[in-house]
């Protein structure tokens, strides 16, 4: 088992390394350094002062010296300082890792409640009325473009209700949960129901055919024969097992989450990682953006190894490969 | 007989065993004739009530594409021309659908219809060069990996690794940006914002499913005994690849990239919804969401007909690939790129 976790850390470590080269070489070939010092100083600044900027923030430097710099910060949990304001980048990280957990955390619940439901309840009778009407509902969420649900809950559960004079949601913002608890929720139920339907439909999908798969094996027939209750069988045999697939995604999409909720915050207006990286992107404040994408990135790595060490306690197999 | 060409070659020797009598003129007995996996798979998918619908939603929206220059013809009105003045209410609001302007006019008081035609254009280009080009690199780099092993194929996987933890749209917007300030120089080519960069993005960062799934199959297949006969008969490495494997890997690519279109045209949208797609004044549909947007609340026609379309085409590429799906392999149920 240590071994295993040594392993796949090692190999977390790499691929997270890599991504860093990954992200200098777009952002170093991309923009290049001149016109990084000179989009800085501004339109009709002398050439000194363009010079000033590029020395300070090492741009006059070949690119090894750029990345070693760059790397040897990251290794201290310094991420640099922004372009415009001077402030360090993981303070602005900092800042947008609440709002985008809040948006996770609501939304993970909800969307594995619905996804595994409706999966379930469509492999109890495939081909029914039912199973039909959640599998073409899931196919209905998984085509939906995460920004056009958004806009649409906007316009119907926002809009039209604020005008008929029930205004249960905020179309826009982000309250603080130390601020006020119940803000905090009413102005998140909205991206939390966004980004809950379009992923559950994936779970949907997963869970019915993991179930199909489970409630043809011995064992089921057997805790039927035994005389349990449907429901029993159902949820406490038939389910255990069809879980394991669905945990994996579910650790592999919050990993993702974490720095793919840029258009459901978009969308809103909340101010998480993703729409900081959004408006660093407008800005082209690169400190920001890497910030942003080394941190999401490691969001992914931690996940997985999560989820692999997860793995390996359920099932010894794992661990040799 | 019904079979992709390509396909035919390989299979030839056990379903010609059958003969080709149906050219004989009038024999007649009857003859049992071979029917290729292709064949098959397209005769299933002729029964998919569901999937041949959307077939015709898919055809309809390609006419549409295809024919947006005539549909501009037939309204008069320009995809880019701006009436400023009929187009545009008192206030400079968009105007509702009318005789004149037939889903009603945008922002910018341009002709509503007109623009979701042309949209239509760059959703459907840039979901099938951008699955193409993933599917391409993804299926050599698993072909290579799979039945290299070794080096390679752990170069390969860890190459996957990296690329299945990288936040998709946060890199691809980042990397969008930074090409639309300086555009990007490959040799004669000069990439600047626009369809191929985005074609670029989203093929870059797409590849890593298609290779995972193509390399797990050619392992399963590289040790069989007629890759190994190939191998004794003395073909080269790349000739097994292509004549031999290739051809067993090709109904999972193929379900991949039915599968892999909606999600291109997605991806495209929402990098265009955010502002880093296709630049304006181009007609596309994330970009078009994004302006109405700000005037949902006096023009919903400017928010929905845009909306519409986008949904319909890619419900409609998901049912279809779907349908190929169960098609080419019946058994499989619910699985997803």
């Amino acid at each position: 088992m240590i071994t295993f976790l040594v392993r796949r850390l090692a190999l977390g470590l790499l691929v997270m390394w890599l991504v860093t080269v990954i992200v200098f070489i777009i952002f170093y070939i991309g923009p290049g350094p001149a016109d990084v010092a000179r989009a800085l100083a501004g339109r009709d600044a002398p050439p000194a002062t363009v010079a000033l900027i590029a020395r300070r923030l090492l741009l006059d430097r070949p690119w090894y010296v750029q990345y070693g710099h760059f790397l040897w910060g990251l290794v201290h949990g310094n991420l640099g300082y922004d372009y415009f304001h001077d402030q360090p980048v993981t303070s602005i990280v900092a800042q947008g890792i609440p709002i985008t957990l809040s948006l996770i955390v609501g939304a993970a619940p909800l969307w594995l409640f619905l996804g595994v439901m409706s999966g379930v309840n469509s492999a109890q009778r495939p081909r029914s009325f039912r199973d039909r009407f959640f599998t073409t509902l899931a196919l209905f969420f998984y085509s939906t473009p995460t920004f056009v649900l958004g806009v649409l809950l906007i316009l119907f559960l926002y809009y039209q209700l604020t005008i008929h004079g029930i205004a249960l949601f905020p179309g826009s913002g982000f309250t603080p949960l130390t601020q006020s608890p119940l803000e905090w929720f009413r102005g998140l139920v909205l991206p939390w129901l966004t980004l809950a339907l379009v992923t559950a439909a994936t779970y949907t999908r997963l869970t019915r055919s993991s179930m199909l798969d489970v409630l043809g094996e011995d064992y089921v027939r057997t805790a039927r024969a035994k005389g349990l209750s449907e429901r029993r069988v159902v949820y406490r045999h038939a389910l255990r097992a069809a879980l394991t697939p669905i945990m994996t995604q579910f650790g592999i999409d919050v990993g993702t989450l974490v720095g793919g909720t840029v258009i459901t915050e978009q969308v809103f207006g909340l101010p998480g990682l993703g729409w900081t990286a959004v408006h660093a992107i407008q800005e082209q404040d690169l400190p920001v953006i890497i910030g942003i994408v080394i941190v999401a990135s490691a969001a992914v790595v931690v996940c997985n190894i999560v989820v692999d060490a997860l793995y390996a306690l359920v099932d010894p197999r794992v661990r040799l490969h | 007989m019904l079979t992709p060409p390509g396909v035919a070659g390989s299979r030839s020797l056990e379903d010609g065993a059958a003969g080709d009598p149906a050219s004989s003129g009038a024999a007649p007995r009857r003859v049992i004739q071979g029917r290729s996996p292709w064949l098959l798979a397209f005769e299933r998918f002729r029964r998919d009530r569901f999937a041949l619908v959307a077939l015709g939603v898919i055809v309809l929206i390609v006419c549409a594409a295809i024919f947006a220059p005539l549909i501009a013809a037939g309204t008069g009105h320009g995809v880019n021309t701006q009436y400023s003045t009929a187009g545009l209410t008192a206030t400079g609001l968009p105007r509702p659908p009318s005789a004149v302007f037939p889903l009603g006019t945008d922002d910018l008081g341009r002709t509503l219809l007109v623009r979701v035609a042309y949209g239509a254009r760059v959703s459907l280009m840039v979901g099938v060069l951008a699955t193409l080009l993933t599917v391409t690199i993804g299926a050599a780099l698993g072909l290579v990996a799979g039945y290299f092993g070794r080096a390679v194929d752990t170069l390969i996987a860890r190459a996957v690794d990296v690329m299945l933890s990288i936040p998709f749209l946060l890199f691809a917007i980042a990397l969008a940006s930074v090409v639309s300030v300086t555009p990007l120089h490959l040799g004669p080519l000069t990439l600047g914002q626009g369809v191929p960069i985005v074609v670029l993005v989203i093929g870059i960062f797409s590849w890593a499913t298609v290779a995972r799934v193509v390399r797990g199959q050619v392992i399963a297949i590289r040790n069989r005994e007629y890759i190994e006969a190939a191998r004794a008969m003395g073909a080269s490495s790349w000739r097994i690849i292509v004549v031999d494997v290739l051809p067993n890997v090709l109904p999972t690519i193929i379900v991949y990239a039915t599968l892999l279109i909606p999600v291109s045209i997605v991806a495209e949208a929402a990098l265009s919804y955010l502002g880093v797609g296709v630049p304006p004044p181009t007609a596309d549909w994330g970009a078009m969401i994004a302006e109405a947007q700000s005037y949902y609340q006096q023009a919903w026609w400017f928010l929905a007909f845009p909306s519409i379309a986008l949904l319909l085409t890619t419900l409609a590429f998901n049912v279809v690939g779907d349908g190929v799906r169960d098609a080419i392999d019946p058994r499989a149920t619910g699985f997803r790129p």
